[in-house]
């Protein structure tokens, strides 16, 4: 028992040390985009794909699914929607780390290089926000809660005898 | 635009990704005999969407007035969720889609420093499906090589007769050879301003333009040929639509290296080539060897009238057929020449027809 509580501790305190990591993947991978829209004029997809190559899994296993369903002929707004939900599924990002993603997907590849830009510099604060506050978090609960999973299991073990 | 496919085929696989999903069913609805003769698909905001053909026009049936959401989805799909990286072409105001069908479009120009920079709020989008005639030369040729060497010519046509199909087969010929006329094949330059001859897309040409030839693609004709004359030591060089004095200097310092040269200028007839003085002077100074008129006396592709450089009429309404240089084209081959009397052929009419959109 003492063993599964603190096990549960450990995974809750490594989500937020993940949560953490994603949300500077996608921050990253926002700036590298950035890049490739303003001095490379890169097609969104090839930016994507490229971007995707060098990120962390789980930032490029959302790059593949936005690829993926643009191969499948889906206009870009719909592919990146249904990415973001698929990396809110897989992850434990929170629904308010992905504000700015979702705000991206309407405007994505339908403007000029400078308006590009400038709403993937937005997100990218907005993100850079979201990671402050993550992090802040993680290092107030990590110790917590994996002090907490065995002292939890401790109590019970008690209890019950 | 690919080899062998039918009209239908080319709607389906080369058009109708490109558009918003609301107008892919109507489309795919339509009679076959309707897919077959289409030229061109007009999306205007808030209108309906207008089918042009060869012979008229018609809305889409089954579908209602293009709203923005639509034109969104499509510009979308056709720019590949990249607007941004297509604004230098969006600057010239078309893009050029796989298959070589482009896309024109008009909008709100965004200027800088007085020139246009860009277009946003775009409100037309024009789709002219491409259509690459092969064999729509095979009638005119023969007028255009003397002892199995290709001679200099300038094409002449008002907008919609032809100018582009012919120059784009002759282009393709000329690349190939035509043994039958003992025309070897030769390096040919294209400048390709438009992307309308060799309908480039992402640097490859889209259309058959032969072995030979080489494509300089979006460049400014005058820029182009020095370049091309420069570069890729060429033999003939093309271009269409010629006029400007700049177009008519790098023209002739084609001829004076020795080039032969393929070019279009708008017109109807070669008396209106009076107007325009630079063209005249060249064709005074019989720097052209031949002079095609095309025009739609009898249909867009006309062979109106075929003259050599000093003026001599080799087809025309007026009279037959003569001169030492068909006599030539007869010999190399009856069976290509003869039969080519006024308003008889059409460009059109040569079999088969690319793509067959």
């Amino acid at each position: 028992m003492v063993s599964a509580t603190g096990n549960a501790g450990y995974i809750v305190a490594r989500q937020l040390g993940e949560r953490v990591e994603i949300i500077r993947g996608l921050e990253n991978l926002l700036g590298i985009l950035g890049t490739q829209v303003d001095y490379a004029l890169t097609p969104f997809p090839d930016a994507l794909l490229t971007a995707g190559r060098i990120s962390a899994p789980a930032i490029r296993g959302f790059c593949g699914s936005v690829l993926k369903e643009l191969k499948r002929g889906k206009p870009l707004e719909i592919a990146w929607r249904e990415g973001v939900e698929a990396l809110l599924e897989r992850t434990p990002l929170r629904a308010e780390d992905v504000e700015a993603l979702w705000g991206l997907a309407p405007v994505l590849g339908v403007s000029d290089r400078k308006d590009q830009v400038r709403h993937l510099q937005l997100a990218q604060e907005l993100l850079r926000q979201r990671q402050g506050a993550a992090e802040a978090e993680a290092k107030n609960n990590q110790k917590l809660w994996r002090s907490a999973g065995v002292l939890i299991g401790l109590m019970a073990v008690l209890l019950l005898l | 635009m690919g080899f062998g496919k039918t009209a239908g085929a080319v709607l389906e696989e080369e058009i109708l990704p490109f558009l918003a999903f609301s107008l892919r069913e109507p489309l795919r609805r339509l009679p076959a005999e309707v897919k077959e003769d289409l030229l061109e698909i007009r999306l205007r905001l808030g209108r309906m969407v207008m089918l042009v053909k060869a012979d008229g026009d018609l809305a889409l049936p089954g579908s209602p007035c293009l709203d923005q959401a639509a034109m969104d989805q499509t510009l979308q799909f056709l720019t590949q969720s990249s607007f941004y990286a297509r604004e230098e072409e969006l600057r010239q105001g078309f893009i050029t889609l796989p298959g070589g069908h482009r896309v024109g479009m008009v909008g709100r120009a965004v200027l800088e420093q007085g020139r246009i920079r860009t277009l946003k709020h775009i409100s037309g989008l024009n789709i002219r499906l491409a259509r690459q005639v092969l064999g729509a030369a095979d009638s005119v040729l023969p007028y255009l090589v003397e002892n199995g060497e290709f001679l200099s010519t300038l094409i002449i046509s008002p907008p919609g007769a032809g100018k582009t199909t012919l120059l784009r087969d002759l282009i393709r010929q000329v690349s190939t050879g035509v043994p039958l006329l003992g025309l070897k094949g030769h390096k040919v330059g294209v400048v390709d301003e438009r992307s309308e001859l060799a309908a480039s897309y992402l640097g490859v040409p889209q259309n058959d333009v032969g072995p030979r030839t080489d494509v300089l693609d979006g460049a400014g004709k005058a820029e182009g040929i020095m370049l091309l004359l420069r570069s890729m030591s060429p033999e003939v060089i093309a271009t269409d639509e010629v006029g400007s004095r700049a177009d008519v200097a790098a023209l002739e310092e084609a001829l004076v290296s020795g080039v032969r040269l393929i070019a279009t200028a708008h017109g109807h007839g070669i008396k209106d080539l009076s107007r325009r003085p630079f063209l005249r002077g060249l064709i005074a100074r019989g720097l052209f060897n031949r002079i095609v008129c095309l025009g739609n006396s009898c249909g867009p592709g006309t062979v109106e009238e075929i003259r050599s450089g000093d003026g001599l009429k080799l087809l025309g309404p007026s009279k037959q057929v003569k001169g030492k240089e068909m006599a030539d084209a007869l010999q190399a081959d009856r069976s290509v020449a003869f039969g080519l009397r006024y308003g008889e052929r059409r460009i059109y009419s040569c079999p088969p027809i690319r793509g067959a959109s």
